[in-house]
């Protein structure tokens, strides 16, 4: 894959390459499913962050994000047995994660916004970025800004979004195309508009 | 920026700043971005774009959020049975609910105790024919009230008539009659027969009377083949032979009641007598008066008047003994023979329509007493079952969600 820009995404490192001593996504689940619970507690270390963050992003209270957190890890554990490694793992944990987020806000009142207005941005290193940010994704709809955040935050890979959004794969490449050219927009009107920062690069 | 004049769709170069193009592929646009200004100013705007998002970081996960709490109850169960945000209002509002709800089931209980009262005192009154006992039993209960009027009545009579007599003056003679006499008993008896064999029922019912001496005092029967018959007789046996008689009528069926009563009516047969006797003496001391004495007309006329009326005195109270006497020498027997409902079919040959008719009555009866029956458990209930689905109906949403949204995923 294409490693020749950038550094490669955290989680390649992190999960999906298996080094040989490291037992993959896959191998894991088989052996949760055959009840270790030492298999399942290594995939809770690998992606307890991940998710974590997954629902700190989407949910403006910090403790209702854990708990939905420890929902996810819980659909997995009871999953488990049914589990089948047809895609990738990372597509069906944020699958179940995504599917979580979409009954969370069902059941309190379909906020579809980005929370705003919270303590998550005082943890950030940048406060006013990060709000900038969370302004401008604010602004897309709400299906572009999904796969945005699923693509930027979650790192998904193209494929994974098309499972976990359940649409083509050419469909996951226009739709993050317009997403990415929505945010700029948006973003370089926060920027004139807020401070001047001046980053108008068209 | 199309694909006619970039050689690619812009997107793909999003998808090589993203890694997603196979390596052939990488290679071509790679290529053409070192000679594509336009595209290389987009692959610059889309990485920062990245870079932009990338301010928005979070804290780590907390402490709290460990493996060993993910277990198959991973939180209180009120926890996962309340959402999380309603969860303390609706946590308080709970004692509230629960209150109101006893108050009400109370008020409801209050409601159901007087609508049984009601019911109870339905059947007594005229009530619905739904809540009438079977046609035999009401039509029994029915007759002996009427019986026990009745004899109440004539005693009353008797009574008014004893106190009446004295009065007319004729009581000059001492009551030395003390009864010397046997006892005299006026018998009754009451029996209720289900009977076996209906049809024969009536034939020996008279010959049992006629065998023993007695006779029908009234015979009724009402009812036709096919429903249910019932006999009914007033028949008057002597009273010697009153347990003969009682012993064959109890052979014509079952036995459902049985009662039997003595009437001590020597004292008013000694009295009717004594009281008899005096008129007669009054009669004949009057014959006397008028024979012997010869006065005004106006005297022999007042006392030719008051003969006259003594005398029928005396015919009245003679036609009482005999009544009397009757009572005392010949038992009265109530009979009522009913026919069993079962036996009744079995008898002779009932037509089909007929049949069909019982058959259509008893589930237009039973049709109607089925649906007063639920609605009267629905009015009993209903109340009842209306907090306890409000109440239940909540946590049962509840949970549903819950376990809907804990659901794995279809990954497809």
């Amino acid at each position: 894959m294409g490693s020749m820009l950038g550094s490669p995404p955290l989680w390649v490192s992190d999960a999906s390459v298996p080094a040989d001593s490291r037992p993959t996504d896959a191998e894991l689940m088989v052996e949760a499913r055959q009840g270790s619970r030492n298999a399942f507690q290594l995939v809770f270390e690998r992606y307890r962050g991940a998710v974590w963050g997954f629902f700190r992003r989407r949910v403006a209270d910090a403790s209702r994000a854990e708990e939905l957190t420890q929902d996810v890890f819980l659909a997995v554990l009871q999953g488990a047995a049914r589990y089948e490694a047809r895609g990738p793992f990372r597509a069906y944990l944020f699958g179940i994660a995504f599917n979580v987020l979409m009954a969370e806000r069902r059941r309190s009142g379909h906020q579809e916004s980005v929370p705003i207005e919270d303590d998550a941005v005082a943890h950030t290193p940048s406060p006013d970025s990060a709000l900038w940010v969370r302004r401008a994704l604010a602004q897309l709809q709400p299906e572009e800004r999904e796969i945005l955040m699923l693509r930027e935050y979650e790192q998904l890979s193209y494929q994974e979004l098309s499972e976990v959004l359940v649409v083509p794969v050419n469909t996951v490449r226009s739709r993050l195309f317009r997403a990415r050219a929505a945010l700029k927009a948006a973003l370089e009107q926060g920027s004139v508009g807020a401070e001047g920062e001046g980053h108008g690069s068209r | 920026m199309g694909v006619a004049e970039h050689g690619h769709a812009p997107e793909d170069v999003m998808a090589y700043v993203d890694g997603e193009l196979s390596s052939e592929r990488a290679a071509a646009v790679e290529a053409h971005l070192a000679e594509c200004v336009s595209c290389r100013e987009l692959m610059e705007g889309l990485r920062q774009v990245s870079a932009k998002m990338a301010a928005w970081s979070v804290e780590p996960a907390p402490l709290t959020l460990r493996a060993a709490s993910v277990s198959a109850e991973p939180r209180a169960l009120w926890r996962v049975l309340l959402p999380p945000r309603v969860a303390a209002w609706q946590l308080a509002l709970a004692p509230v609910v629960l209150v109101l709800a006893g108050l009400w089931i109370r008020e409801g209980l209050t409601i159901r105790s007087a609508v049984e009262g009601v019911g109870e005192r339905e059947p007594v009154g005229a009530g619905s024919p739904l809540y009438s006992p079977p046609a035999g039993d009401f039509g029994f209960g029915g007759w002996y009230g009427q019986r026990g009027a009745g004899q109440q009545g004539q005693g009353g009579a008797q009574g008014q008539q004893g106190q009446g007599t004295p009065g007319a003056g004729a009581a000059t003679e001492p009551r030395e009659q003390r009864p010397a006499s046997k006892p005299q008993i006026a018998r009754t008896a009451t029996l209720r027969i289900m009977a076996t064999d209906f049809d024969s029922v009536r034939p020996a019912v008279e010959r049992i009377v006629a065998d023993a001496g007695g006779f029908v005092g009234r015979l009724d029967v009402s009812g036709e083949r096919g429903d249910m018959r019932a006999l009914r007789a007033t028949v008057r046996v002597p009273s010697d032979r009153l347990e003969q008689v009682l012993t064959a009528l109890r052979q014509l069926g079952k036995v459902q009641a049985e009662s039997q009563g003595a009437d001590d009516v020597t004292e008013q047969v000694v009295d009717l007598n004594a009281r008899l006797t005096n008129a007669r003496n009054t009669e004949r001391r009057l014959t006397q008066v008028l024979e012997q004495r010869t006065g005004k007309v106006g005297d022999v006329l007042q006392v030719e008047r008051e003969i006259a009326r003594v005398r029928e005195e005396i015919e009245r109270m003679d036609a009482e003994r005999t009544t009397l006497e009757r009572r005392v020498t010949y038992a009265t027997v109530a009979l009522d023979i009913g026919e069993p409902r079962k036996a009744a079919l079995d008898l002779g040959p009932i037509t089909v329509p007929d049949r069909l008719r019982n058959a259509a009555v008893e589930g237009l009866q039973w049709a109607s007493q089925s649906a007063l029956g639920a609605a009267i458990v629905a009015l009993r209930v209903l109340p009842s079952l209306l907090i306890w689905g409000a109440i239940g109906a909540w946590p049962a949403v509840v949970v549903v969600r819950r376990v809907r949204s804990l659901r794995g995923p279809s990954v497809a």
